[in-house]
């Protein structure tokens, strides 16, 4: 049997190079090109579109294979392990609050029939269908409820991977024979590159002409942010997070949140790191680094500067706590309905660059009025 | 080597390996003190503890509100789970005993779980209007969870005897065990990773503020077993035996029972459930002082649970590391080895436990 498998696959491995060295000069019209995300690719034949998606998560190294077939068109001979997925989509269950803002930039709501968490979407048109029924709540994580989710007959479940597998509930999806797409745009360690997925999303409505538009405005207005924020000759010293049960999780300096205060004209004090994703810290290593800090943003969940001090009055002795240079992302956050910051601030870097040169440089964004951020009281 | 228990009392040679374990607390707190984020000298930490007005601010702050009270706590914690350990395996006359088998660690941690898994998503709401948040609300939570499996064991510690006790303590952990999990199942991925972390356990939390609370429930917990030392004693013959020679074993039970759920409790309460010092300490102390008399292994078990748990602590920081490590593995890496050794170079462990 295994034998047979693999004879099979070769074949197939071998009849997609041929295809693809045949390939190329057809499909240079319509390839989709990405400026700034590494891992993500998309590539036009004739009888479909094949996106691959790498770095799914921090421990994983596997190339996820998606073959794109529209409607009404005969499923081509496909290497093994490529996932099918008929397009246009019409039927799609997200389980991460992050593909809403895609899903809703690019105006494809609609098509939205299930969502994993809905107390932490932001989302208003989305709360309203999930009260009248619309659209379903599904059971995310370990907890995974396969034939709710059958029963729906989604064509597309938008997840992302972690990297414990006891809480991936990835593969177990992929075994119930769901057509589920893993996405790594969390990965990515631009902030461009981010909102850049845009174009792996739009790829499965068919509207790709439509995020092309879009993401190319919001470059052009996060360069032209970036730029006027490059010219700043002092740049202020910021530190981000809280700890939690001991742990002080702070981002690491190759990651997006490191670049997005670089851009907005501040000095990152853990720029010099080279991991992505969090790095993890007691509070003495922090409070040693970041004393003197001028800024101090991303603090979770706190409203304000007295729910701060009274978790932690070490926390009082933080400078930027002591002038009141503590922003918050919690503009938008509600209590049961997430924050849009990881909806539609995710597609939109722009914003969120504008809202940080505005904490950071008041002088160059005095027209600006915070859409994410605030000043904790 | 295999000295009867009664005979080594106090000898010169007991008050000897006092002095030196009370050395060895005081060297690794004093190291403890000058390895962290930043090494600094012996100099500045004094310089820091006499106010010395030269002194840079954020250095002082470090020593004064980082470490020192993280020391404190590392020492008290791991005196109160070394003595929990020690009343549990004499109460239970079983080397297998630790704090936290009356299911007071279980029940801590379906009150934090409630409060992570269940309260935290629905808002911070619950916490803004009670004005605390996050660290302090999981102190609350799973005290008030220890305490609540406290008072089932503690009622149920009247009826039946010693042995259906601890049965009854297994079952608990199990039934509360299988609620968490429930909890988990149905948790996302962001709120177990949370519950995680504070299952790792971390000293790091208690600020000055919490201290007093902690120091004293502790102190507390510490005197209440002293008064037992004699009880204790017998009760380590089996409760008949005791109770031929005067013990009144149900009051003897219920007290020590009382100071060790106080002790395994608070500790929980403020740093996570820390597992192994309540096993090693005891059977340490054991095997340095050759002797079951409670007199002596009480003090010893207290400072050799401050020494073990201050060891791990310093471990855990990571110092020259960028990071911390997870405090509970720590203490599983440096306790079982531990325990493992006492067991082998103390072949007569049976007739310490009648």
């Amino acid at each position: 049997m295994l034998p047979a498998t693999i004879k099979d696959s070769i074949f197939h491995a071998l009849a997609v190079l041929l295809l693809c060295s045949l390939l190329p000069h057809l499909q240079a019209a319509d390839a989709v090109e990405f400026d700034y995300a590494q891992n993500v690719q998309i590539e036009t034949f004739a009888t479909h579109r094949l996106i691959t998606v790498i770095n799914v998560s921090r421990t994983s190294d596997d190339r996820f294979a998606y073959a794109l077939v529209p409607k009404g068109q005969s499923i081509p001979d496909l290497p093994a392990n490529t996932m099918i997925i008929r397009t246009p989509v019409e039927r799609v269950v997200v389980m991460a609050t992050t593909f809403i803002g895609y899903i809703d930039a690019l105006a494809q709501l609609e098509s939205l029939i299930g969502v994993a968490t809905p107390d932490f979407i932001n989302n208003q048109t989305i709360q309203q269908r999930i009260r009248s029924g619309q659209i379903q709540t599904v059971q995310a994580g370990p907890g995974l409820d396969i034939e709710h989710l059958l029963l729906l007959d989604p064509d597309l479940i938008l997840t992302s991977s972690s990297s414990d597998p006891q809480l991936d509930g990835h593969p177990q999806l992929v075994r119930s024979g769901l057509p589920v797409v893993l996405s790594a745009s969390y990965m990515e360690q631009h902030p461009l590159a981010r909102a850049e997925w845009l174009k792996f999303v739009a790829a499965f409505f068919h509207v790709d002409a439509q995020a092309e538009q879009i993401f190319n405005e919001i470059t052009e207005r996060y360069q032209k942010l970036a730029a006027r924020a490059s010219v700043v000759t002092e740049k202020p010293t910021v530190f981000c997070g809280t700890p939690y049960a001991g742990t002080w999780h702070v981002p690491g300096g190759q990651s997006y949140v490191a670049k997005t205060l670089d851009d907005a004209g501040a000095n990152y004090l853990w720029s010099k790191d080279d991991s992505r994703g969090g790095i993890p810290l007691d509070f003495e290593r922090v409070f040693f680094t970041a004393a003197h800090a001028h800024f101090w943003i991303n603090l979770d969940s706190y409203k304000s500067l007295d729910s701060l001090f009274e978790t932690d009055h070490r926390f009082n002795h933080f400078r930027a706590a002591q002038t009141g240079h503590v922003y918050n992302n919690s503009k938008q956050f509600k209590s049961n309905g997430g924050n849009a910051i990881w909806e539609r601030g995710i597609v939109h870097p722009d914003e969120v660059l504008a809202d940080l040169i505005k904490i950071f440089h008041p002088e160059l964004a005095k027209d600006h009025r915070f859409i994410y951020y605030e000043q904790l009281q | 080597m295999s000295a009867h228990p009664q005979q080594s009392t106090t000898t010169p040679k007991c008050s000897s390996r006092f002095i030196l374990l009370v050395l060895a607390v005081f060297s690794i707190a004093l190291l403890s003190a000058c390895l962290g984020s930043t090494p600094l000298s012996p100099a500045v930490i004094l310089q820091a503890l006499t106010a010395s007005p030269e002194l840079d601010d954020v250095l002082r702050q470090i020593i004064l509100e980082f470490r020192l009270p993280r020391i404190l706590t590392a020492a008290l914690a791991g005196a109160a789970l070394a003595t929990a350990g020690l009343m549990m395996q004499t109460i239970f006359r079983n080397p297998l005993a630790d704090p936290f088998v009356l299911g007071i660690n279980s029940g801590a941690s379906l009150g934090v779980a409630i409060v992570i898994l269940l309260l935290a998503p629905i808002g911070i709401n619950l916490t803004e209007s009670l004005s605390f948040s996050g660290q302090t609300l999981i102190v609350i939570a799973s005290s008030a969870g220890a305490a609540a499996t406290l008072m089932v064991t503690l009622s149920v510690s009247r009826k039946v005897d010693v042995m259906s006790l601890l049965i009854v303590g297994l079952m608990l952990s199990y039934a509360i065990g299988a609620v968490v999990s429930i909890l988990m199942f149905f948790s996302m991925s962001e709120r177990l990773q949370s519950f995680m972390n504070w299952s790792f356990g971390t000293y790091g939390n208690v600020t000055w503020s919490h201290m007093l609370v902690f120091a004293p429930s502790i102190l507390v917990g510490l005197s209440i077993t002293l008064l037992f030392m004699k009880p204790l004693d017998a009760m380590l013959l089996g409760e008949h035996y005791a109770e031929s020679v005067g013990t009144r074993t149900k009051q003897v039970r219920f007290f020590t029972l009382l100071s060790a759920s106080i002790l395994a409790g608070t500790v929980t309460g403020f740093c996570g459930p820390i597992g192994f010092l309540g096993i090693a300490a005891p059977h340490l102390s054991r095997y340095l002082f050759h002797t079951s008399n409670h007199r002596i292994l009480i003090p010893a078990t207290i400072l050799v649970g401050a020494l073990l748990s201050l060891s791990a602590d310093l471990v855990a920081r990571g110092p020259g590391l960028n990071i911390s490590l997870p405090l509970n593995a720590i203490t599983a890496l440096i306790g079982a080895p531990v325990i493992i050794i006492a067991l082998i170079k103390q072949r007569n462990m049976k007739r310490l436990f009648g």
